[in-house]
């Protein structure tokens, strides 16, 4: 198995595409670090500019946990589309070049190769998630400097203190790390359905941006919908950022993720052990 | 002939017992003036709608005759309002107008409410001091700044009841609602909170607990600057 997950890991990085991901990620973290650099302070002046009005406020100032925060949740809305670009390839891929058929005619199940492939493309999801943990939190640390970090949410907003950032952005980058593995997972259950590689990439991307835009609009009847969403989820791991811990929020969340995950993946597996491959 | 010995021995008592609102401020700095300065530790509580904080720990510093600052380590919300510059305006009966407003009770003890109005152009414009009959300390003080607008500020006295100097002191400041365009950060999906009504004005309280004070130490002016 172990071979089998490396000989998919190694069809991962021989595609230029894997690497979209990595720069994508390298150059809007160091682009956001540059201008808040540059301009962060009168950004913030201005988010709490009506505090300001009322409180002497003290300490407050730009640091390493305030832009890895920031980067962190603009980051982790174009994350999906990233991962898509290559889970959404992996079956799919090998269908339109015409190379499954050869891969299916080795000594090894199909389940096999599937779980393979799943593996190598979380594998991928792993290291782009810790990729923008060195390069946005860790690299944030160094260029500003460690401090208290405020979360800004639209009606409020959370001071956590400096010596309690460390374990909330870990547990945060392990559960972006799952939001993303449901995109890879439904990603994958398309790719195995698809012949064309790119059609399970836009499909993907075209229901996150649905479900998305029905998670944005306060209408009554979106309302029920919400909680039934993988992507309301998906975006738990700032409640690490709140106090105290919303941990019944953060346990339904990760639960509902995880039966995203084992759906789609049991979808694919059915699937792609019954599917006929002709081509 | 009594009678005439009688009044004559009672007339300057009464006129202790029925003291000037300024006069009553003037015994009131009195008794703080002794305190040329102080360092204490303070732990504060914050109760700010709108703002999740927790409680921390610092110093507070104080050199007459307003010089107060409160050190911390991370952020704090603190009100803007130094709470000893009442002891500033009170300082010179020349420059204020006061009038009494009555008697309430704070506690267990009863207070003069005396009304106070700098003559001078300043940034506070109106201060209403609710004075311990017993204590001779501000149990209360309502401020008004043309910069900071109306803060409450509540004193609780102990040890030290004597120099004036609260166990604890509690600002009660107006706050206006904080709203940030979902956009800026990024909180989709979160669920939007009931307004109880149109008011976006709502109150907040922020808490020094002071302890471990010690009076009249020298204290470097470096900590009183930004």
């Amino acid at each position: 198995m172990l071979e089998l997950i490396k000989i998919e890991t190694f069809k991962i990085a021989a595609k230029p595409r894997s690497y979209i991901g990595f720069a994508a990620v390298t150059a809007i973290v160091v682009l956001i670090q540059l201008a808040l650099y540059a301009d962060g302070q009168s950004y913030l002046d201005f988010l709490i500019q009506s505090l300001n009005q009322t409180f002497e406020i003290e300490g407050i100032g730009f640091n390493g946990n305030m832009v890895g925060f920031i980067i962190l949740q603009t980051l982790i809305i174009q994350m999906p589309l990233l991962v898509a670009l290559v889970s959404g390839d992996a079956i799919s891929g090998e269908m339109q070049g015409g190379t499954i058929r050869g891969l299916l005619t080795k000594p090894v199940s199909r389940s096999r190769i599937l779980w393979a492939k799943f593996a190598a493309s979380e594998l991928y999801t792993f290291l782009l998630v810790l990729w923008l943990g060195v390069l946005a939190w860790l690299g944030s640390l160094l260029l500003f400097g460690e401090g208290d970090l405020v979360v800004l949410k639209s009606d409020s907003l959370v001071i956590v203190r400096s010596a309690d950032t460390a374990w909330r952005f870990m547990s945060a980058f392990v559960l972006a790390f799952v939001s993303l593995s449901v995109v890879v997972s439904l990603s994958f259950l398309l790719s195995a359905m698809s012949e064309n590689s790119i059609a399970p990439i836009i499909i993907t991307m075209s229901i996150i941006l649905l479900f998305t835009i029905i998670g944005t609009f306060d209408i009554p009847i979106f309302n029920k919908i919400k909680p039934w969403l993988f992507t309301t989820h998906m975006i738990v791991w700032r409640n690490f950022f709140d106090r105290p811990l919303p941990m019944n929020q953060i346990l339904t969340s990760l639960s509902v993720m995880l039966f995203h995950i084992a759906a789609f993946l049991t979808l694919t597996h059915v699937y792609f052990n019954k599917k006929d491959i002709t081509q | 002939m009594k009678q005439v010995l009688l009044f004559a021995l009672l007339l300057p008592l009464t006129g202790l017992v029925a003291q000037t609102p300024n006069q009553k401020l003037q015994r009131a700095f009195k008794q703080f003036s002794s305190v040329k300065s102080f360092k204490s530790d303070v732990y504060i509580k914050f109760n700010l709608p709108s703002v999740n904080i927790e409680d921390m720990s610092g110093k507070a510093f104080y050199k007459a005759p307003v010089k107060f600052r409160v050190r911390l380590k991370g952020i704090a919300f603190l009100p803007k309002d130094n709470p000893f510059r009442v002891f500033e305006l009170i300082r010179d009966s020349s420059q204020y107008a006061s009038v009494a407003n009555g008697v309430e009770k704070i506690g267990s003890e009863q207070c003069q409410v005396i009304s106070v109005i700098p003559n001078a152009d300043s940034d506070l414009v109106f201060a209403k001091i609710w004075l311990g009959e017993k204590s001779n300390c501000p149990l209360k003080m309502q401020l008004t700044s043309r910069s900071n607008g109306v803060v409450v500020v509540e004193n609780t006295y102990g040890r030290y009841a004597t120099k004036s100097l609260p166990d604890k002191m509690r600002f009660t400041v107006d706050m206006n609602k904080f709203k940030v365009p979902k956009a800026l950060t990024a909180d989709i999906n979160s669920a939007p909170k009931k307004s109880s009504g149109s008011n976006q004005k709502s109150t907040g309280t922020i808490e020094f607990v002071f302890s471990n004070y010690a009076l009249n130490a020298t204290i470097d002016d470096k900590v009183f600057v930004e």
